[in-house]
């Protein structure tokens, strides 16, 4: 029996089913979206949560929020939320939010150490890092709304001064890269000060998303909802909690019956599994990757390796920009000769198994 | 493939009689080589034959309805949560239902195309392939201009109208518009300056522009590009009260060049009154009757929850105390735009949302040719499009329009004038400002009617005298001359199209562009423009709209 055709008989056969992974362009989130409901499965493919974070505090409390040309192009204050992680994350920030048309001030706001300050000084020449708990920036935020300065005041040289005194000011951070435990909670609180702060002055949120922004979108459209859905016989239901991959597995690790479809279109060669969860996992997996990871070796028989493609890099693909703004096509930029033998786009895959 | 329909009564903007139709490889003829074999007849005795609905107003695509469905996840209803209404008609599962369920619904009621009226040029892309999974219509855009800085400060340094036309009609072409839209011309980059209104004589607090200029600018570009569909304008003052100034001053602004005003009923306002609110129906009206070059749809108002999306996020946020429930979401987009989703619940208790009730169906009632006023919601800002049925039968019954008004708030009774208006619509009326007029204003010279050689995009109505039961369930949809909807049942696919316009302009443009986009946005010209391609796959097509003799 082929992979494929093995891999046919583990949907027809097992229950419960969740597909997850690293979803970056449309076609392949259209492509999860209709094998999921063909095989009545979960879906998460929010990587590490942190997009349905925001979402779920969006949905509470609305969102105040800016692209990245606007940040740019606008902003006379950029305050950066967070720590070292945003730069780990999007190490090119720093020149993508640069202008020849206005030199911004940056406050960096949080836990940054001197190699991001100084990654931030390589663009700019007025940057200031106010050291601050994470979790405490909201409130931080939301009492310096209380002030305001008026007038061309020589008092503006304080950081503070500035972000009270500017035209436009964008915050600027990323989900993926707040590591608190209530990061929703957080989102929540700064999204609402944010709202407050427009009332009298102008300000929005830069909220850099993962490349799994463009599954929420398609999957938005699709079902309604951003992501962690339950497809049943009878329709979709949104299941912020239930359906994340780690409740999931939570619930399911010692279910034989279980399966796991891990869709990957980024080359990472990590799996979803720890290798600790791998140990513990008595289902099965099929994993549409580029690379067979080591999960594979761990479950034996219990794993099915579809070898895919990289969107984006071995064949076009339309994929989201990190403000979930700008969906553009990013064309093949993989140009060897010899196509990988057998390798194919994670929705081809996912067309061939369908019921 | 050949199809007989026999014995219903056709009725187009033009005609109401009983003719039989052929749905030839297609297309609607009157007449067949007698030679030729028919594979199916119908007979449509007792039935109203009509083209396809076309909408020309329906947000149903784009990042700001994707904002919406996540800021509403809690107004999703399952099916069995939905209600049905006295006609047996379930209502939309959200305020913004998923696009399969858009296209379903839709075409339950007999409409076979529709628009997106406000694609943000960095969203272009991802709106086209929302739409296309919406099935069974085929679905246009309007690009939204006049708010884009690189725009703004062209005309502030004063470049030649050519340079603003090449623009504009290269904006169309790689972003796969039909039309171009203005939201509160300059007014939406104002707010990123801190500005809570600007009047369209009123300088941008930071450019030496206004937004009469503005307009003067993009409806000049949209005659000289020869597109049908004039300028489609939202004005300044959406839903002020004493708004009814400035809509003037807008058509005023475009001196006399063509313009659709869109939903309309939100920008005739005045402030008289006990509530300081009051219609200014008539004057916009009689604005109309008179001037042939001017268009509008309606925005009309239905009671229950929805959801207000737009462009125009500075009116959006002044609204945000009304939010129900409290919460909102804003953007600043790009330099181009912005963004604002409000949800919204119209009362029928409540005197304003009854008032504008009764200006939307004043509007609908006062101006004279069908053809240039056309039934909108402006979904879902003003309501569901599921309630084009009711409107319908609000048009076209008096009695039931006075059932409905003698419900609302004691004061709208006191100071609206609707009960005066007597005017019922026919169905050829119904025809025209639901198929035939937007056909024509945009340029649809294949479908909208049911002369030869059109589509053969087709509902059928079991005649009714209740009208809102005949127009919520047609007896069958034909698509391309194939049968898609019959008795509750949808049947096959059928070849969707995405609808275009190819303008010619100077293609010099590109050069300048060049270098001013990636220095503005940070990303290059390739990466902006959307090619023919990525809109065609076996059951899509592209078609294009037709431009104005030159």
């Amino acid at each position: 029996m082929s992979h494929l055709e093995m891999a046919r008989q583990w949907l027809h056969d097992c229950n419960p089913i969740i597909v997850s992974g690293r979803v970056y362009s449309v076609r392949s989130s259209r492509a999860v979206l209709r094998f999921a409901q063909d095989h009545t499965a979960f879906v998460d493919a929010s990587e590490c949560g942190a997009s349905m974070d925001v979402s779920m505090a969006m949905s509470k409390v609305g969102m105040c929020s800016i692209s990245m040309a606007e940040s740019r192009d606008l902003s006379n204050v950029l305050v950066v939320l967070g720590d070292d992680r945003l730069l780990s994350l999007y190490p090119r920030l720093p020149t993508s939010l640069r202008s020849e048309r206005r030199t911004p001030t940056i406050i960096l706001l949080g836990q940054h150490r001197s190699s991001s300050i100084a990654a931030w000084e390589a663009e700019f020449e007025n940057v200031w890092a106010i050291e601050c708990e994470i979790s405490s920036i909201p409130e931080a935020i939301s009492s310096w709304n209380a002030f305001s300065i008026e007038g061309n005041s020589s008092e503006r040289i304080t950081p503070i001064s500035q972000l009270l005194a500017a035209n436009y000011v964008s915050f600027v951070w990323a989900s993926a890269a707040i590591d608190l435990e209530q990061r929703e909670f957080w989102v929540e609180r700064l999204f609402s000060g944010l709202m407050e702060w427009n009332q009298r002055r102008r300000a929005g949120s830069l909220n850099l998303s993962g490349l799994d922004g463009v599954f929420q979108q398609v999957c938005c459209w699709q079902t309604g909802f951003p992501g962690r859905v339950s497809f049943t016989k009878r329709g979709v239901a949104y299941l912020p909690q239930d359906a994340s991959f780690k409740k999931w597995f939570h619930e399911n690790r010692s279910n034989p019956g279980a399966l796991i479809v891990e869709v990957d279109d980024s080359g990472d060669p990590s799996s979803l599994l720890s290798e600790e969860n791998a140990d513990s996992y008595r289902g099965k997996r099929i994993a549409i990757s580029t690379y067979q990871d080591r999960t594979s070796e761990r479950l034996g028989g219990r794993s099915i390796w579809l070898p895919s493609l990289i969107a984006g890099w071995d064949y076009d693909s339309d994929m989201l920009r990190s403000d979930q703004l700008v969906l553009s096509r990013v064309h093949q930029d993989n140009r060897h000769e010899k196509a990988l033998e057998g390798h194919w786009p994670s929705e081809t895959w996912m067309e061939w198994l369908r019921p | 493939m050949i199809v007989h329909l026999t014995g219903g009564r056709c009725v187009d903007g033009d005609h109401s009689l009983e003719r039989d139709l052929f749905l030839v490889d297609g297309k609607i003829q009157s007449t067949i080589d007698p030679h030729r074999r028919i594979d199916a007849t119908y007979n449509l005795a007792n039935c109203v034959v009509m083209a396809g609905g076309i909408d020309l107003h329906t947000h149903i695509g784009g990042g700001k309805v994707n904002l919406a469905r996540m800021l509403l996840p809690d107004l999703v209803r399952s099916r069995s949560e939905t209600s049905k209404d006295s006609h047996g008609i379930q209502s939309l599962s959200s305020p913004v239902p998923p696009a399969w369920e858009t296209g379903n619904r839709y075409l339950q009621m007999g409409y076979t195309t529709c628009f997106e009226p406000a694609m943000l040029p960095a969203n272009a892309r991802l709106a086209h392939w929302e739409m296309a999974d919406i099935p069974w219509l085929d679905t246009g855009g309007y690009l939204l201009l006049g708010n884009d800085r690189m725009l703004l400060e062209w005309i502030v340094a004063g470049v030649p109208q050519s340079q603003i036309t090449a623009y504009v009609g290269w904006m169309l072409d790689a972003h796969k518009c039909c039309g171009v839209k203005v939201v509160n011309a300059g007014g939406i980059d104002a707010f990123k300056f801190n500005a809570r209104s600007l009047n369209v004589d009123e300088q941008h607090p930071v450019l030496p522009i206004t937004p009469r200029r503005v307009l003067q600018s993009l409806a000049q570009a949209v005659e000289e590009l020869r597109l049908t569909h004039p300028l489609h304008v939202h004005c300044s003052n959406l839903g002020v009260p004493g708004n009814i100034e400035s809509t003037l001053l807008t058509l005023e602004a475009v001196e006399g060049r063509r313009v659709h005003l869109t939903h309309a009923q939100y920008h005739c306002y005045g402030k008289e009154g006990k509530y300081g609110f009051s219609s200014e129906a008539y004057r916009l009206a009689e604005y109309v009757n008179w001037n042939p070059q001017v268009s509008i749809d309606i925005g009309q108002v239905v009671f229950g929850q929805t959801v207000t999306i737009s462009a125009d996020s500075m009116h959006q946020y002044a609204n945000r105390k009304h939010a129900r429930p409290r919460k909102t979401i804003f953007q600043d987009l790009e330099c181009q735009a912005g963004c604002g989703a409000v949800p919204f619940r119209y009362r029928q208790d409540q005197f304003v949302h009854g008032l504008q009730w009764t200006i939307g169906l004043e509007l609908c009632l006062r101006i004279l040719d069908p053809m240039r006023v056309f039934l909108t919601t402006d979904h879902p800002n003003g309501g569901p499009f599921t309630s084009y049925p009711h409107l319908i039968r609000l048009l076209m019954s008096y009695d039931y329009r006075m059932s409905i008004f003698e419900q609302l708030h004691p004061e709208v009774k006191v100071v609206s004038p609707l009960p005066t208006l007597k005017r019922e619509y026919s169905l050829k009326e119904i025809a025209a400002m639901t198929r035939s007029g937007p056909a024509k204003s945009l340029g649809l010279t294949d479908r909208g009617t049911l002369r030869d050689g059109m589509l053969a995009d087709i509902a059928v109505y079991d005649r009714d005298s209740d009208v809102e039961s005949m127009f919520s369930n047609p007896r069958m949809v034909f698509r391309r001359g194939d049968v898609v909807y019959r008795a509750g049942e949808f049947l096959k696919g059928s070849i969707k199209s995405t609808l275009l316009a190819r303008p010619t302009y100077d293609q010099g443009i590109e050069t300048v562009l060049e270098k001013a986009w990636p220095e503005q946005y940070g990303y290059g010209l390739l990466r902006t423009r959307i090619c023919e391609e990525e809109l065609l796959d076996e059951r899509r097509v592209t078609t294009q709209v037709a431009l104005r003799p030159s």
